[in-house]
């Protein structure tokens, strides 16, 4: 416990008047200020910068009352300057959130490490992002950016809308062979350390 | 539950949220960020001035402060929810003094004069004290002891009651927030006698 006042240790206490009426402003009770005024006790100017402590109270309550009807919405999560929209996916790495890019304006999917991974994984983390940078194939997305910010090492890349594969298997049945070869063996052509390694 | 208070219980305390944060725990910056968004909300609809009152710009706003608050938050050692609150205002003021700034600097399309709108729209609380007696209040509210500012942020800003008060300060009992907030508040006035125009 800290002490409950520690700044009026070494300072002239307040007059004890001023600090009746400050007790009572504070409460929200009435001080009849004609009549502090009428005893002149105070210093100068006391009383007047204490109606206005009261006038201040009262406009903060005033504008508290305006705000009641006015709803809080949902807050927005942050990482580093990316604007965390919306989680999409989870797994034993970590998270993938939709997520808004201020800088290039655009809305991207932000996969973000589990922050538990520690710094020893960082390294490993950008190498895999500098291999996806590199691949350039339509069944692939583009990588925008890697940064270990806040503890935690996270890819951002193209947001691709539509069905999961899991809910694509799903509605439509396993695939064929063949298709299910194509993507991943014409993406690995164009890139072949990205399933070699 | 007053603003700016715990809504869940004092286990995961703001100081151990804070910690956690500082160490990349996202979760724990999303709590703090939940904990006092509305808080945020509340200082920055009443300080923004009626133009740029609107949900997005407030949102805006508060959104901007606490990406700041997070990005600053290895360097700050918070003792106390008190304290963290403090913080949190300080960026937003900040924040809303930047933004008016700004305002100002840009050339309006309509032809309207941008020191008319800023005068002729004024925020909430210039509209019940008047935009003098605000700037008075912040610059005499700035020459108090960081545990005075706290106690009338808490009380009068943000409407708390003693014994919320008296956790968020770590004080002894509701009777000693009380007592605090009291003093604090005859060190405002003597504070404002400073700023001149109340004698």
């Amino acid at each position: 416990m800290e002490l409950d006042d520690p700044e009026e240790g070494g300072s002239v206490p307040p007059n004890a008047r001023l600090l009746e009426w400050a007790e009572a402003i504070a409460d929200g009770r009435a001080v009849d200020w004609g009549r502090a005024r009428r005893e002149g006790l105070e210093p100068e100017g006391s009383i007047a910068a204490l109606e206005l402590v009261e006038s201040l109270i009262q406009a903060h309550l005033e504008a508290k009352r305006r705000l009641s009807s006015d709803p809080s919405p949902l807050p927005v999560e942050c990482w580093g300057d990316l604007r965390l929209l919306e989680k999409i996916g989870e797994g034993a790495f970590g998270e993938v959130y939709r997520a808004f890019d201020p800088a290039l304006q655009i809305e991207v999917a932000l996969k973000l490490m589990r922050w538990d991974e520690g710094e020893a994984r960082a390294p490993k983390r950008f190498e895999e992002a500098r291999r996806l940078a590199r691949v350039r194939h339509p069944h692939v997305v583009r990588v925008y950016g890697v940064a270990h910010r806040e503890g935690r090492v996270g890819i951002w890349m193209e947001l691709v809308r539509g069905k999961t594969l899991e809910e694509i298997l799903t509605s439509e049945g396993p695939f064929g062979a063949r298709e299910a070869a194509s993507g991943p063996i014409s993406a690995a052509r164009s890139r072949p350390s990205m399933v070699l390694d | 539950m007053p603003p700016g208070a715990p809504a869940e219980g004092r286990l995961d305390t703001t100081a151990e949220l804070i910690r956690l944060a500082r160490c990349g725990d996202l979760a724990a910056s999303e709590r703090l960020v939940r904990r006092y968004y509305a808080t945020l909300r509340q200082w920055a609809h009443g300080r923004l001035p009626r133009y740029a009152r609107g949900l997005s710009d407030t949102d805006d706003l508060v959104q901007s402060t606490v990406v700041q608050a997070l990005k600053h938050i290895g360097t700050f050692d918070a003792k106390y929810e008190g304290a963290f609150l403090a913080y949190l205002r300080k960026i937003l003021l900040n924040q809303i003094r930047d933004e008016v700034r700004r305002t100002n600097r840009r050339p309006r399309s309509d032809g309207e004069s941008v020191d008319d709108l800023v005068s002729d729209q004024p925020s909430p609380l210039e509209c019940a004290i008047g935009s003098e007696s605000l700037e008075r209040y912040d610059r005499a509210l700035g020459r108090l002891s960081e545990r005075h500012q706290q106690a009338v942020i808490l009380r009068v800003e943000l409407g708390m009651g003693y014994e919320a008060i008296a956790e968020t300060l770590r004080m002894s009992s509701p009777n000693a927030a009380r007592m605090c907030v009291a003093r604090a508040l005859v060190r405002l006035a003597e504070s404002l006698r400073g700023t001149g125009g109340t004698g």
